[in-house]
């Protein structure tokens, strides 16, 4: 299964984009159940927008594009010094990733919408964590579960998933 | 936490990885219950750190598909999962009241205990079923699916980065797309 390993770079760090900008108040463990909910929202965000590997493989090619608009609107303190990462960050993937993380049934219905096969390989997959969190996880995830703290960076590329669930929601 | 991130190798089995971090987390547990002060504060880091991404990945991607495979499947997992749920809880306290308080030996050693047990039980009722009763390309695409869930962000740019400014790529990621879509589409 090479799409998911290729994808797993840009996955990575576009969860390290939301976990920065919506850092946890608590200690280590909060940290990760935080990053357990950002990394399978952004899993599900860009397995929807890659759903094959001719778009994984282009994605390979042209770059995710990176987090400049992103750190923009975050007003990201971009002069620190380890900066490569962001250059994996994709920016819609993490639109589409904080707009799940507002919305916990919306993430159902994305994860409803998943299409079988190159992702998962016919396997089945729990994203519990991001679509039944429990009050540990919530806890942990306090500014990165907050729709109001999210807008800005949903809103870019709402439109979009909305449509392709829309789409897919007709198809099923 | 480069001690849970081994080179990973194409045919690699998810049952010898699970075993392997099985095998971390005992290894953890008595490095935490071994040291003390700056060195024990740190090892327990990593031990969180540890339990945290492995229970993760086993709940994500092992037991929906040992729920569908093992006989009984829905009680195990359904078993499994109060465990890791109550372990969790467990690890939180004990992250709140900090390697320096006296209480903290004895609360880790009814935490060891309990994961320990916890992963024993998978062993027995999922992954020697999944040994079983799967086949190996099943297990490999497991094992890459855990390895890419525990993957940390790159330290080097990607490699494509200077060739168009960030901002408009995602544009262009989008219209060759569509364009590969249309070829394809008419092509087929
Ligand atoms: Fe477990
Ligand atoms: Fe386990």
């Amino acid at each position: 299964m090479p799409a998911v390993s290729d994808l797993s770079s840009v996955i990575a760090a576009t969860t390290q984009w939301l976990l920065h900008a919506y850092p946890t108040t608590g200690r280590a463990f909060s940290a990760e159940l935080a990053r357990a909910q950002a990394r399978q929202a952004v899993t599900v965000a860009c397995w929807l927008r890659y759903p094959d590997p001719a778009d994984v493989a282009l994605l390979m090619l042209l770059g995710p594009g990176g987090a400049a608009r992103l750190d923009e609107i975050a007003g990201t303190d971009t002069t620190e010094a380890d900066t490569a990462w962001r250059t994996w960050v994709d920016e819609v993937a993490a639109s589409w990733a904080a707009c799940l993380l507002a919305d916990p049934e919306l993430a159902a219905d994305a994860v409803d919408a998943l299409a079988p096969g190159t992702h998962i390989a016919g396997r089945p997959v729990d994203f519990r964590r991001l679509t039944a969190p429990e009050e540990l996880d919530r806890g942990a995830a306090v500014l990165l579960r907050h729709p109001d703290l999210l807008a800005p960076v949903a809103d870019l590329h709402r439109a979009s998933l909305l449509d392709l669930l829309g789409t897919a929601r007709e198809a099923a | 936490m480069d001690d849970q991130r081994t080179a990973a190798t194409p045919d690699e089995d998810v049952v010898e990885l699970l075993l392997h971090r099985h095998g971390e987390i005992r290894n953890l547990f008595d490095e935490v219950r071994t040291t003390e002060g700056d060195a024990r504060r740190e090892a327990f880091g990593r031990l969180v750190r540890l339990l945290a991404v492995h229970e993760t990945a086993e709940e994500e991607l092992v037991h929906p598909l040992a729920r569908t495979t093992v006989p009984g499947g829905e009680g195990v997992v359904a078993d499994r999962l109060a465990e890791e749920r109550r372990a969790k809880e467990a690890l939180a306290q004990l992250e709140e009241l900090g390697p320096g308080e006296p209480r903290f030996l004895p609360l880790l050693d009814t935490l060891r205990r309990a994961v320990l047990e916890h992963a024993r039980a998978e062993e027995r009722y999922e992954f020697v079923k999944l040994a079983q009763e799967t086949d190996p390309a099943t297990r490999q695409s497991l094992a890459a699916a855990i390895r890419a869930a525990e993957t940390v962000a790159p330290t080097r740019p990607h490699p494509g980065v200077e060739s168009a400014s960030a901002g408009s790529m995602a544009a262009v990621v989008d219209r060759v797309r569509d364009a590969v879509r249309r070829a394809s589409a008419g092509s087929g």
